[in-house]
């Protein structure tokens, strides 16, 4: 089985105030950190043995010191077997971006990079928090695209408070001139508990109104597709199949994933389970020799099928249409979905449109319908003592 | 026989201040029950009445007591509903005693259904024992509260007895007291029988049981009963009295107190206040004070799913079986479909059958908001009597509206004036009055639409004064008023069963106090939903629920697909208990939410 290998670095520089990641701005817990994960990697299952993908997001993984670094990957190649075939990506911030650093990450087996520019104008990151500038993710951009043969991923943020349309619009062109093999655009999600919230619920901060996100949601769609970037997942576009994250594709379609670190999820195919988010509690259960599990659940077939449905129609393989068939048996309800224009189905597969896509999260429930009824009541969840 | 050795007595007291620990205390003094057995509150057996600690059916028991004089008594205590909404029932049983104790919690002091209470023993002309209840709590202060006891309740505190019915001190005082103090009963068990119907429970095997107090002549089984309100004969099967369980005898004789079985099916073919007489030898004239119950709260109730309507009406029809108090007749509603007009006696009332009907028969219904019954002159001379919004009359039609008044007594301290003050105008409250019955203390009377209390007003109050304020009310009558109907559009279609009658001063309040709740219960739907209050085609408040959020919101970032999936899950549930009106899918929630109380 070709696993997925997911690595939780909880570190950054400064919490940035939309963010709701398991993260601290203190690196002086790194070396804490770095002890207990290496044990929790020395002592993964068998069953992810051979592992496809590895990402080591965070948090700012490129705040890591080298030697961090380098302990890390060297545990991850003595437990798992990988290959030049195997992507590998890091997550890192356009500050950390160095010929010097580039070299380093390369020279580990890193073969994709997802920089956090997030928007490439001043006032938007000052907004945002980011610590770069404009110049620094350009250059960012350009030197690795000359110093590395690595594919470059960027992290875009829209329906940011006062960004127009054609703002936004002249931050995508100028990141597509930058000429990324990839484009992850996510929209600006408020989450209760971070400080944009608060700021929102003081009044501080106004929330750009749907109509609008809708409008820049379809509007960078359009422009990307345009460009010659495929819409393969709702946030992600990418210039060609082959350079569509390996790894997030796999989270979509139920391959098994292992986690590693505080607040990582891990998944075998049909039980998932997650680590503890407190990162004094999560080295400490590992110093104890016992496994930092916070709770797990088994999935039954109908959640299983639940989550196929959900995930696939976030993308544009969309879901097989047996999957649909599970819930919508005639698919009567699906029918209403089609007419509406939210949904298309294909040589078997059934699949959100752009309008569907604004309503990614809606669909499932409307196929759905009342097809719950025999209660799932087998869905436990057991936290770990 | 002599009656020397019986006596009837009862517990009156402010809501939480002790009467069904006392009654237990004294249960268990009886040796009914022993102590292993004992738990807490044996008198209030329906879980709601354990949980709210109120009493709710009042019950009866009849202790054995063996008095200092070396004598046997029979102490019968007739257990009385605490709360306003039963003032008829309290009455009624007070009727069927010759004294009261009269319990007030040394910690809270005198309240306003203590004086309420008072007001109606003395009315009935009974004995009354001051008893001062909870002396173990720390904050009893035993000293002031018999000064309240001389001041604000002009009884004489020296006969005060000092309890804690929790902790069992002071209880042979107490039953001592009840021996020498309250007088035996009087009758003539040879006279034409009168026996008074003070309560009726509902037996599955034997149908309605009903306690009476025998005040003249014998009743036994195989006689013929005569009911004096509408004359109904029956034949008596079973009489005896109440020990824990029912304790057959040959016969109930004046001044007894106990129950009757006569082959009555339910408990609404007899009426609390009622008098039997014999029918081959009839009583000249009935006791004093029966009165027709009536409801003065009507709301409507609708099956969540049309297909439980049937098991919904068998439910109401058993349920009626042990409230006489409750009427239901079929309603139907536009909006929700097929359903039942119920009428209550009050909010508590109301309150307690939706919970038995969702706790005990399984029912998940929707009820609408509660009305009070309104009365209007057409200008052709006709008049109305109207509890259902529906039936509102064509306003062009109407020459006067008129809506049911109380007199609401309210006692706080007088910290709590200015708030008191504050809640009662804004519900209307007119004609205010003022008694200071204790230093520190005030007695607020205001004279207030019926409407504006059903609902919740007695929690509101209980908030602004921290639960320091206690309330009684009575009806005085009907007044005019501009009383208009506002009408509730979710997206253009008219729900009927959220339409309401209010004065028109208080229309926009209401209605964009109900268009917000809405608002918040309402899920997005594709498109936009506009929440209208109207009056007339008038649009008087507006709530809008915008549509999907785009839901690429939702990024799905990582491995956690468990959060994401069970909010799908949660969704999809959540669904399934929705009412389609038009072309929106409006939750149970909603229509829930807009009975809700205030938080602020």
């Amino acid at each position: 089985m070709n696993a997925g290998l997911y690595v939780h670095v909880p570190f950054c520089i400064a919490k940035c105030p939309y963010c709701d990641f398991t993260s601290v701005p203190n690196l002086d817990l790194i070396p804490t950190w770095l002890d207990a994960i290496l044990s929790e990697i020395d002592r993964a299952p068998g069953m992810f043995q051979r592992i496809e993908t590895v990402y080591v997001g965070g948090g700012t993984p490129s705040a890591l010191p080298r030697s961090a670094l380098l302990s890390l990957f060297a545990h991850i190649q003595a437990r798992f077997h990988t290959s030049s075939a195997t992507e590998i990506t890091l997550e890192a911030n356009p500050e950390h971006i160095s010929a010097a650093n580039l070299h380093f990450w390369e020279s580990l087996g890193i073969n994709r990079i997802s920089l956090g520019i997030q928007a490439l104008n001043s006032r938007d990151l000052r907004f945002l928090g980011r610590r770069h500038t404009p110049a620094d993710a350009i250059a960012a951009c350009r030197l690795t695209r000359a110093v590395s043969h690595m594919t470059l991923s960027v992290d875009l943020m829209f329906g940011l408070p006062g960004q127009s349309p054609s703002a936004w619009l002249r931050t995508l062109a100028h990141a597509v001139s930058l000429q990324p093999d990839h484009l992850s655009c996510y929209q600006l999600d408020p989450v209760p508990g971070t400080a944009l919230m608060k700021q929102i619920q003081t009044g501080k901060v106004h929330e750009v109104p749907e109509i609008r996100q809708k409008r820049l949601f379809r509007a960078t769609s359009r422009f990307l597709e345009q460009k010659g970037y495929g819409h393969y997942e709702i946030s992600n576009f990418s210039r060609n199949p082959e350079s569509e994250c390996r790894h997030n594709r796999n989270y979509w379609n139920h391959t098994p994933y292992l986690g590693v670190g505080p607040s990582a999820h891990s998944f075998d195919g049909r039980t998932r389970w997650w680590n503890i988010k407190a990162i004094g509690m999560y080295a400490k259960r590992l110093r104890e020799g016992r496994p930092a599990e916070d709770g797990r659940e088994t999935l039954h077939d109908t959640q299983l099928r639940l989550e196929e449905l959900a995930l696939g129609l976030r993308t544009k393989q969309g879901v097989a249409i047996e999957s649909v068939r599970w819930f919508d048996p005639d698919l009567e309800r699906t029918g209403k979905l089609i007419e509406a224009g939210w949904v298309r189905e294909q040589r078997g597969w059934l699949r959100a449109t752009l309008d569907g896509f604004c309503l990614a999260d809606r669909l499932p429930v409307d196929i759905i319908g009342n097809s719950l009824d025999d209660p799932t009541g087998k869905d436990e969840v057991t936290a770990c003592r | 026989m002599s009656l020397d050795h019986i006596r009837n007595f009862s517990i009156i007291a402010h809501i939480d201040h002790g009467k069904s620990t006392l009654a237990d205390r004294l249960i268990q003094r009886a040796g009914l029950i022993d102590e292993r057995k004992f738990h807490n509150q044996i008198l209030d057996n329906m879980d709601i009445e354990r949980e709210r600690g109120i009493t709710i059916k009042s019950q009866t028991v009849c202790l054995k007591h063996t008095g200092r004089d070396g004598k046997p008594y029979l102490l019968n205590l007739i257990d009385t509903p605490g709360h306003v909404d039963f003032a008829y029932e309290v009455s009624r049983a007070l009727a069927s005693c010759e004294g009261v104790l009269l319990l007030v919690d040394a910690a809270q002091g005198v309240e306003a259904q203590t004086l309420a209470n008072l007001y109606a023993a003395m009315e009935h002309d009974l004995e009354i024992i001051p008893v001062i209840n909870k002396i173990d709590l720390p904050s009893a202060d035993i000293e002031a509260t018999r000064e309240q006891i001389e001041i604000e309740l002009g009884l004489d505190s020296d006969g005060a007895i000092l309890c804690s019915a929790k902790e069992g001190t002071g209880i042979d005082e107490l039953l001592d007291a009840i021996v020498t103090r309250i007088p035996p009963p009087k009758g003539d068990p040879v006279a034409p029988l009168t026996a008074l119907i003070f309560d009726a429970h509902y037996d599955s095997f034997r149908g309605a049981v009903m306690s009476v107090r025998v005040f003249d002549g014998t009743v036994k089984p195989g006689d013929i009963l005569r009911m004096m309100s509408n004359g109904a004969v029956h034949k008596v099967e079973e009489v005896g009295v109440f020990l824990l369980h029912r304790d057959k005898r040959n016969e109930l004789m004046a001044g007894e107190v106990g129950y009757i079985i006569a082959g009555i099916k339910t408990v609404g073919e007899t009426r609390i206040g009622d008098t039997i007489t014999l029918d081959d030898r009839p009583a000249s004239t009935p006791l004093p004070g029966f009165k027709e119950i009536k409801p003065v709260v009507f709301s409507s109730i609708y099956p969540i799913d049309a297909d439980d309507y049937g098991s919904l009406l068998d439910s109401l029809e058993r349920y009626k079986l042990n409230d006489a108090a409750l009427i239901y007749q079929k309603d139907t509603s536009a909006a929700l479909g097929q359903g039942f007009r119920c009428g209550f006696l009050g909010l508590l009332h109301l309150e307690v059958f939706q919970e038995r009907l969702e706790r005990e028969f399984f029912q998940s219904i929707i009820m609408t908001f509660p009305s009070v019954q309104y009365e209007f002159t057409l200008k052709s001379g006709e008049q109305h009597t109207i509890d259902n919004p529906t039936y509102y009359p064509d306003p062009s039609m109407i020459d006067e509206a008129r809506e049911p008044f109380i007199k609401a007594t309210i006692m706080i301290p007088e910290r709590y004036m200015g708030a008191v003050m504050k809640l009662c105008m804004e519900r209307r409250g007119e004609n205010s009055r003022f008694n200071y019955p204790a230093p520190g203390r005030i007695e607020v009377i205001f004279d207030m639409p019926l409407a504006e209390v059903v609902y919740d007003f007695y929690d509101k109050l209980k908030s602004v004064t921290q639960g320091y304020g206690s309330f009684d009310y009575e009806l005085i009558g009907y007044r005019p008023g501009p009383l208009v109907k506002v009408d509730i559009l979710v997206n253009g279609d008219k729900v009927d069963a959220l339409s309401i009658i209010v004065h028109e001063e208080r229309a926009r309040t209401k209605a964009l106090q109900i268009c917000e709740r809405l608002e918040e219960e309402i899920p997005r739907h594709q498109f936009k939903i506009a929440i209208q209050g109207a009056i007339g085609g008038k649009i008087i408040a507006r709530t809008t629920v915008q549509p999907f959020r785009k839901d690429v919101l939702a990024k799905c970032y990582g491995g956690d697909i468990t959060r994401k999936r069970k909010l799908l899950e949660k969704q999809a549930r959540g669904k399934k208990k929705m009412k389609m009106i038009g072309a929106v899918m409006i939750p149970q929630s909603a229509f829930v939410a807009v009975l809700r109380t205030d938080e602020e």
